[in-house]
């Protein structure tokens, strides 16, 4: 399991050679203590993040406390109290820093950089919403930040990866979105990421919206590839899915508000445990008919 | 085991055309000659199954391009075996339900 926390080390050491780097292993395992059993929007298990920011700031030439930091940056504050002071001033000065602005040290400006970048690369897992206001704040505030500390590289890599976010959010990706709202929970990002990564490799609109249609008739039949018991209930909703879809292609308002009603009920029948279901499939249909 | 559709058949027959090589699902669906809404239920399908795994492409090879990653499917050893078995099994009902309709006609 060290060897996650070789790179951070490596890094750390070109900067610093010959210190001790034991207080970091030790900041690692509490970490990693921690954070056992948590898990990102990607999937990946939580300490993968506490290590990915880590090696930015060691990257960046930070200090061993600062390091330790990076490790700790999301540990609950009462979990805190056997941190060296260095570092639980650095994490308290986040605190202070995300609940009320600047002014806040270097060190701790640094670290919430170096913590937006890692959640700035994986945002492709996270609900498009939410990218595009991450995205936006990290434009308006974090960058100009990345540039007053003079980090170029991070204020460069922080501008591509909001721009390319922003950008990407088309309707067609908000509408694929919505469409994996309607499968259970849990399986939502995975295919979301999956099919938003095979939409952007086609090259006519003609040929993405068939795509588009093809996954909306999918989700039924693959939520119901992860619960065999729903079998009855996902084919009838799978029917009045397909009807809907033609019905709103093809014919008029009415028509089309008749299979609507017949979709939201469709939804709250198969998702009946998840009350927001049907309002997520009428977003969705408002978002397909724009 | 999965529902074996000819549509999972087929997507079964070219997995194991070259069982070490991972594929996308887009991919699959050109290969196969399935549409995408056909071919993503048969992915989920054979991975509960534990035919498939999958996993994500790697970061390199997606970051340049903004874009996020695609899912990778290849066939497990288990599943390669149960596959050959099932395919063998529905060509042999296949056979026999051509040579008594010919009997028949």
């Amino acid at each position: 399991m060290d060897d996650l926390l070789a790179p951070v080390l490596t890094a750390y050491t070109a900067t610093w050679p010959g210190e001790d780097t034991e207080p970091i292993t030790a900041a690692y395992r509490l970490a990693a203590r921690h954070h056992h059993g948590q898990f990102r929007h990607s999937g990946e298990p939580y300490i993968r993040h506490s290590l990915a920011v880590a090696q930015i700031l060691a990257d960046l030439g930070a200090d061993r406390d600062l390091v330790c930091a990076g490790l700790l940056h999301d540990l609950s504050p009462d979990s805190r109290s056997a941190l060296s002071t260095a570092v639980a001033d650095t994490l308290a000065g986040l605190d202070r820093l995300e609940s009320h602005g600047l002014p806040a040290a270097r060190p701790v400006l640094l670290l919430k950089l170096a913590d937006r970048l890692h959640n700035m690369r994986t945002i492709a897992y996270v609900r498009p919403e939410k990218q595009v206001r991450k995205s936006t704040e990290t434009l308006r505030t974090l960058v100009p930040l990345a540039v007053g500390l003079g980090v170029d590289g991070v204020a460069a890599e922080l501008a591509t990866l909001s721009e390319d976010t922003i950008r990407r959010s088309t309707p067609r990706v908000r509408s694929l979105a919505t469409a994996v709202w309607l499968l259970p929970k849990g399986m939502r990002g995975r295919w979301q990421v999956e099919w938003t990564a095979e939409l952007a490799t086609l090259p006519t609109r003609r040929a993405r919206a068939r795509f588009l249609l093809g996954v909306l008739t999918a989700v039924p039949r693959i939520a119901l590839a992860h619960r065999p018991g729903l079998r009855w209930t996902a084919r009838l909703a799978w029917g009045l899915v397909g009807a809907g879809a033609l019905t709103t292609v093809l014919t008029s308002w009415p028509a089309a508000t008749v299979a609507l009603a017949g979709l939201a009920l469709a939804a709250a029948v198969l998702f009946a445990e998840d009350d927001r279901a049907a309002s997520r499939l009428r977003d969705f249909l408002d978002s397909w008919r724009r | 085991m999965p529902r074996m559709t000819l549509q999972t058949q087929l997507v079964l027959e070219v997995l194991l055309r070259e069982p070490d090589r991972q594929r996308y699902g887009l991919e699959l669906s050109d290969l196969v000659g399935v549409a995408t809404g056909t071919i993503y239920p048969i992915l989920a399908r054979l991975e509960q199954a534990g035919w498939l795994v999958s996993e994500w492409e790697v970061p390199t090879s997606y970051d340049s391009v903004g874009r996020p990653p695609r899912r990778l499917y290849r066939i497990t050893a288990d599943g390669a075996a149960a596959a050959v078995a099932a395919l063998a099994r529905s060509r042999a009902r296949h056979k026999r339900t051509w040579i008594l309709g010919v009997e028949g006609a």
